[in-house]
């Protein structure tokens, strides 16, 4: 009777595992389908340069002051919208900066191939060997504060060989992300898919950012 | 300049908030097992060297 019981709690457990992975995945799909239309008007539109500042100030109010308090409500989803479309749409003069450079549509296309290869695998990695990563929690973290601090200095500095190895850091630090989050949601470290949606869409987010640059570097005649 | 200046604000106030998640995911953090760094590295290696092939073609 005992050893029943065990394997039902085990079972729903198993179900709710898979409920929220395929939650995830369904809404990270949505939300970066949204995203891309949202970067495509802002590129059709040639939008400043300020647009980012603003877009992605916007989008971290929302991450860091609203969607905690609605993450377990239906008003949640459509703040991710809200959040992803603004961090898509900030990607707007970026975008026209890389495809205005000679093959610039290259560029792009091979930076967005690359963040698709990059995050499917490491998430396939991470879902089929169900290994826990949680031990790089501190570690990533800590990498993330040291990145951040030196992007603050680089801003003034403008150092380019700084902003390369920065660029490096952070498609390490958030291919390292992927894997900590996504077995955060096989092994029980988070609960909620809206939350675990946005987790994963900055680290696609930064990832193409960062791919993006150290491939314009690379092609920089 | 002053977008320089946004964005400097923008990035500081990200390390002011990631600040105390960071020192609980330091304190809080599980110790890895033996093969957890391992299993860590070889696919962020793989990663590098995608991203240098990539930077190869373009």
């Amino acid at each position: 009777m005992q050893n029943n019981a065990v394997a039902n709690r085990n079972s729903e457990s198993i179900l709710y595992t898979n409920k929220l992975i395929r939650n995830t995945y369904i809404l990270l799909s949505m939300t970066l389908l949204f995203s891309a239309v949202t970067a495509a008007i802002s590129v059709v539109l040639r939008m400043p340069p300020s647009t980012y500042l603003f877009s992605i100030g916007g989008a971290f109010v929302l991450m860091w002051f609203v969607l905690p308090r609605k993450a377990n409500s239906s008003s949640g989803i459509g703040i991710v919208f809200l959040i992803t479309g603004l961090l898509g749409f900030s990607l707007g003069p970026m975008l026209n900066m890389y495809l205005s450079l000679p093959n610039g549509p290259q560029i792009v296309a091979t930076a967005l191939g690359g963040t698709g290869v990059i995050f499917m695998g490491l998430s396939g990695y991470a879902l089929t060997t169900k290994r826990d990563f949680s031990f790089l929690g501190g570690f990533l973290f800590v990498g993330i504060l040291v990145v951040l601090g030196a992007a603050i200095l680089n801003i003034f500095m403008t150092i380019p060989a700084l902003s390369l190895a920065l660029s490096a850091a952070i498609v390490m630090l958030m291919s390292g992300f992927i894997l900590f989050d996504t077995s955060r949601m096989v092994n029980g470290g988070i609960d909620n898919y809206v939350i675990a949606t946005v987790q994963l869409y900055l680290n696609i987010f930064n990832l193409f950012i960062s791919l993006l640059h150290l491939l314009g570097f690379a092609r920089d005649d | 300049m002053w977008l320089k200046i946004g964005t400097a604000l923008l990035l500081a106030t990200m390390v002011i908030l990631l600040l105390p998640q960071a020192k609980n995911m330091v304190r809080h953090s599980p110790k890895a097992k033996s093969g957890d760094w391992s299993s860590f590295v070889v696919p962020i290696t793989l990663v590098a060297l995608l991203v240098a092939i990539l930077m190869w073609i373009v």
